[in-house]
């Protein structure tokens, strides 16, 4: 650089600014600088990040910064203090350890890790040894176990809970009071609390906050009745399980054992307190069954707000709260939560034990059936609940299918003595509106002006409704169970239709809206030849089976919205009462095994609808068919966790768009009659078996663009008496780990008609050989098992299909709206993909016509 | 500056130790004043965000141990942002039973106006987080610089004068002030690339 107007080199530039550059070249270059915007932007560029830059002026405001910020950085310092002091606690209660291990050497448990340590003492992991199954060890506390009252008490409470079998309490496998330490042997559960789950900030969604909630209930309902109180309903105790999703309830009594120890936890960690109900800070002994009700409600609250509403920053202050104020009303907190559910914790978290729920199964039964339960007029319409609505509801109607409802009706009204009432009164109400708009909306369609503000026409038309003479002949014609001038004369006065207290709309066929539902029982069985069932919202709980009988329902989602129904049966509970009245009816008791969720003896077509069965403690289908009945599905989902499948039927059906899974079964069971088709088109079939065929009668199967991920997409159960069943496939995906075809073990001709072209096999093992040389278009399927195909890569079974089908890339594939694989399986799958090369083949396939019925 | 500072990654392991305090004092010297400020930008009150700074950083000290570093870029800031976002819609629940005062519901009405957007309360964090890079940095480097030096850099850059106004007053030339900022800021940037690696 020789000139004061020549622009510096990157090199001298850096030099200059670190001050490597020295002497009269650093001053030309200064001099240079300071004549040169783009030098001098250059500099600036090679110093600080941009966005670093522009806080820089920031700095001024420095000085005007709060006095305050000193101290909160001093105080900041000294939290430090205590986490050494919460280190040495730490410390203290790993010392039990090797105190410990021998003991449990001896008892044959071998420890593999501590997973907690609290108050009350520790937990391991261990392996016991003589059925090689993980347990978890609770060790009480030395300081706990030293006071022999409460090492009694411990022993008591857990030998109490031990005789409590329940699918969501803990199972206890052992206790022990030899010396030094009592302890006692649970279930392992894979996963986290869900204390831990609500810490790791990740939200739970309202349809996995209804579960949870309702299966605590059930946990605790089965503990209440063998007199066992928890006393200590916190997330920190339930545990959820990694692999089934259950809900478990832990630490049965043990508070009680343990005395006041929770109180005596130090500083901010105060977990405890806050959940606990006030009558229980006056004394444990007020405490009863009541008061894990309450902590229930603090459970479900914080579900959905994160924390215990009466979490404060000191034990005292968290104390104060939970004994005087009341928190602000769930729906205030979260708006999205739908009012009957903000009711129904409110009322968990009353202050007075007998103004919540009674019992644990009222909640359960109310958490199911997703109804408002507060007895507060929160539509302003409940103004005066008829004292016995339950038997005018219930003495109406004739088929075999109203008194089965009706029965189902009864015993609910028994076990929950003080809620049916109101929840009846409810659904009265919401009858009313229904038919009201039902005038408003004939009024519409009679009148000259159809396109009429719709708006203003639903409300003026409410108004007027009460005078118009017409109702009762149109309502007569929409109710078929109950007479509308009895309901009319229950209601009080009429408030808006809310979407989420009635979430199911009546249409009739011209597209007028007749009124809505709070539930799809009512729904369908009120609607109107030829109209439709519109569905909005998004969660839905179904409780109970909803039939279909000799009428034509069709469902779809109201526009932008997404249906889901969850089934969580309530058939456990109903039971006892199921027997209370078998002498009064005349029909066959409810058979459960003839109950789906959703039964169809007439036709039934749906659109758009999402079903899930969660649970595994449900063996039936979500969809049942029987032989005269239809059903058509379109871009449904229905996904099955149970061992029930999600289709049985004993007719055809039609699927267009659909995605059917069933983790433990087989997504579809066909036992349809002689020479009826049933017919797939796009569709992705995944789970177990992914369709059944079953029955004496030869049946015929249609797919068309179809995907199938399971061991075996297609399983014949019966030997057909009018020959093999048929399948035409064509372009479709099976993406097998066992077989394409499987036949059971008592099926003895092990013969399918298999017709099609531009199919994909793929898959682990096995491909379909024709031995047969061809038999009148018949083939002889066996299986033949590949060792390897080199030529195919591996794939990890969690795979997107879309890149499956990638990879094999067929054009003629246009599967749509193709989901992840990895959503539709449930859990970690065997990774049989992994060991196991995929072998492809299309040319196995036969090009026939298609098999006529 | 008699010893150098720590790398981010050798504070934040550091901070795993329980017995080094030192470590505690300076990761609490850096991050308080900006959840202070975070909490303050969310309407919340001085008290309530002094209240925060104490919850955030008892987290911090409680879960610390369970944050793998990863020097992937910004982990660690938007690790720190989840937890003091957390902590304070925490402290908004158990505040809104009884609000006091305006701040409250400000920052309540805040928050809802931002709670569908996480990417503006995100971006919000950012900045602050530059802004507490920079505030940092700038109070550690700045003995290691003359008066002269410093004016020219502060009048200039912070200030936001002209160079020539700033040229005159200090009796130097444009060139030496231009000088004089780029090795202020030069400085500061290597000041936080020992503590923020993706500077």
């Amino acid at each position: 650089m020789n000139r004061t107007d020549e622009c510096l080199d990157d090199c001298d530039l850096t030099d200059l600014i670190s001050g490597a550059l020295t002497g009269p070249d650093a001053e030309r270059a200064t001099a240079h600088v300071g004549a040169c915007p783009r030098c001098q932007r250059r500099m600036e560029n090679a110093t600080l990040a941009n966005q670093l830059a522009t806080q820089l002026p920031s700095l001024n405001e420095a000085k005007t910064e709060s006095v305050v910020l000193d101290d909160v950085i001093a105080e900041a310092k000294s939290l430090r203090v205590q986490r050494e002091s919460s280190s040495v606690a730490a410390a203290q209660a790993e010392t039990i350890t090797p105190f410990n291990t021998e003991v449990f050497t001896e008892d044959g448990y071998e420890l593999i890790e501590t997973i907690g340590q609290g108050g009350m003492g520790v937990v391991y992991k261990a392996r016991e040894r003589s059925l090689d199954r993980l347990v978890a060890i609770k060790v009480l506390a030395p300081t706990v176990a030293n006071d022999s009252a409460a090492g009694q008490r411990f022993l008591r409470e857990a030998r109490t809970a031990a005789s409590v079998v329940h699918p969501n309490i803990i199972t206890i496998h052992a206790v022990s009071d030899k010396p030094p330490l009592p302890y006692l042997v649970m279930e392992y559960v894979e996963g986290v609390s869900l204390q831990q789950q609500l810490d790791s900030g990740s939200p739970i969604s309202f349809a996995n906050t209804i579960r949870i909630g309702r299966q605590m209930a059930a946990g605790l309902d089965a503990a209440h009745q063998n007199g066992l109180v928890h006393r200590d309903i916190k997330p920190a105790n339930i545990l959820l399980n990694a692999r089934t999703g259950k809900v478990l309830l832990s630490d049965f009594g043990l508070a009680l054992a343990t005395g006041s120890s929770r109180y005596t936890s130090s500083g901010t960690l105060v977990g405890t307190a806050a959940y606990v109900a006030p009558e229980t800070l006056e004394g444990s002994s007020l405490a009863d069954h009541r008061s894990d009700l309450y902590g229930l409600g603090v459970v479900l609250y914080a579900m959905c707000s994160g924390d215990s509403p009466f979490q404060a920053d000191t034990l005292l202050a968290t104390i104060r709260r939970v004994a005087a104020s009341d928190p602000p009303p769930l729906m205030e907190v979260r708006h999205d939560v739908p009012p009957w559910f903000s009711h129904l914790v409110m009322r968990l978290l009353d202050k007075e034990p007998d103004a919540r729920f009674q019992t644990a199964a009222e909640v359960h039964v109310a958490l199911g059936q997703g109804q408002d339960v507060s007895g507060s007029a929160s539509t302003g319409t409940r103004s005066d609940p008829p004292s016995t609505p339950a038997s005018i509801k219930l003495d109406t109607g004739a088929s075999a299918l109203n008194r089965r409802r009706r029965k189902r009706d009864r015993s609910t009204a028994h076990m929950v003595i003080g809620v049916v009432g109101l929840l009846v009164a409810a659904g009265l109400v919401l009858g009313v509106s229904f038919l009201v708009s039902t005038n408003g909306s004939s009024d519409r369609v009679a009148g000259t002006n159809a396109n009429a503000d719709q708006a203003e026409s639903d409300s003026s038309s409410r108004e007027r409704s009460a005078a118009k003479p017409d109702r009762d002949s149109l309502a007569k014609s929409l109710y078929k169970a109950s007479p509308p001038t009895e309901k009319l004369a229950l209601a009080g006065p009429l408030g808006p239709t809310r979407d989420d207290l009635a979430p199911f709309a009546c249409f009739a066929s011209d597209g007028s809206r007749l009124g809505s539902f709070a539930d799809l029982e009512d729904a369908v069985e009120n609607q109107p030849e030829g109209g439709w069932i519109e569905i909005s919202g998004h969660l839905h709980v179904i409780s109970t089976p909803v039939f279909v009988e000799d009428s034509y329902v069709s469902i779809r989602a109201a526009q932008d919205a997404k249906p889901v129904f969850v089934f969580d049966p309530v058939a456990d509970l109903d039971d006892p009462f199921d027997e209370e009245f078998d002498d009064e009816d005349d029909f066959d008791d409810d058979d459960p095994d003839d109950e789906a969720m959703l039964n169809v003896v007439g036709h039934l077509a749906m659109r758009g609808i999402e079903i899930r069965v969660d649970t595994d403690d449900w063996e039936l289908p979500i969809i049942r068919v029987e032989p005269d009945g239809t059903l058509e599905l379109t871009k449904c989902v229905l996904s099955s966790m149970s061992p029930g499948c999600c289709v049985a039927s004993q007719a055809g059906v039609t699927l267009n768009e659909c995605q059917i899974h069933a983790s433990a079964s087989a997504a579809i069971e066909l036992e349809a009659a002689d020479g009826v088709t049933s017919v797939l088109r796009d569709c992705w079939v995944s789970g177990l078996i992914g369709i059944e065929l079953s029955g004496e009668e030869r049946q015929t199967l249609l797919l068309d663009h179809c995907a199938f991920a399971c061991e075996q997409s297609i399983r014949v159960y019966d030997d057909q008496e009018d020959g093999p069943p048929a399948v035409r496939s064509d372009a479709s995906l099976f993406f097998n780990f066992e077989s394409v075809v499987g036949f059971d073990d008592e099926v003895e001709s092990r013969e399918l008609r298999w017709t099609g072209s531009g199919n994909v096999y793929a898959g682990s093992v096995t491909r379909m050989v024709d031995e047969s040389g061809g038999d009148g278009g018949f083939a002889r399927w066996t299986v033949r098992t590949r060792e390897s195909d080199a030529q195919y890569a591996r794939y990890p079974f969690q795979e997107d299909l879309n890149s499956v089908l990638r990879r094999f890339d067929n054009p003629s594939f246009r599967l749509s709206e193709v989901g992840l694989l990895s959503d539709l399986v449930a859990g970690p799958r065997r990774d049989v993909l992994s060991s196991e090369p995929l072998s492809v083949s299309n040319r196995n396939d036969q090009v026939d016509d298609v098999p006529g019925p | 500056m008699s010893e150098a500072a720590p790398t981010r990654a050798s504070l934040l392991l550091r901070l795993r130790d329980q017995a080094d305090a030192e470590a505690w004092s300076q990761f609490v010297e850096i991050y308080s004043p900006l959840i202070f400020r975070f909490a303050r930008r969310c309407h919340l009150q001085e008290s309530d965000a002094a209240d925060l700074v104490q919850e955030v950083m008892f987290e911090v000290a409680k879960s610390i141990a369970k944050f793998d570093y990863d020097p992937k870029l910004g982990r660690f800031r938007s690790w720190l942002y989840r937890v003091a976002k957390r902590t304070m819609s925490r402290v908004q629940r158990k505040q809104s039973p009884e609000p006091r005062g305006v701040g409250d519901t400000e920052s309540l009405r805040f928050l809802a106006s931002v709670a569908d957007d996480n990417n503006a309360l995100e971006e919000l964090w950012d900045q602050e987080y530059q802004r507490q890079l920079i505030h940092w940095a700038a109070a550690q480097i700045r003995n290691q610089f003359q008066e002269a030096t410093w004016q020219a850099f502060w009048l200039t850059a912070v200030e936001e004068q002209a160079s020539q106004v700033v040229a005159d007053r200090l009796g130097l030339s444009v060139g030496s002030v231009y000088v004089a900022k780029s090795r202020v800021m030069k400085r500061i940037s290597e000041k936080i690339r020992e503590i923020d690696e993706s500077h």
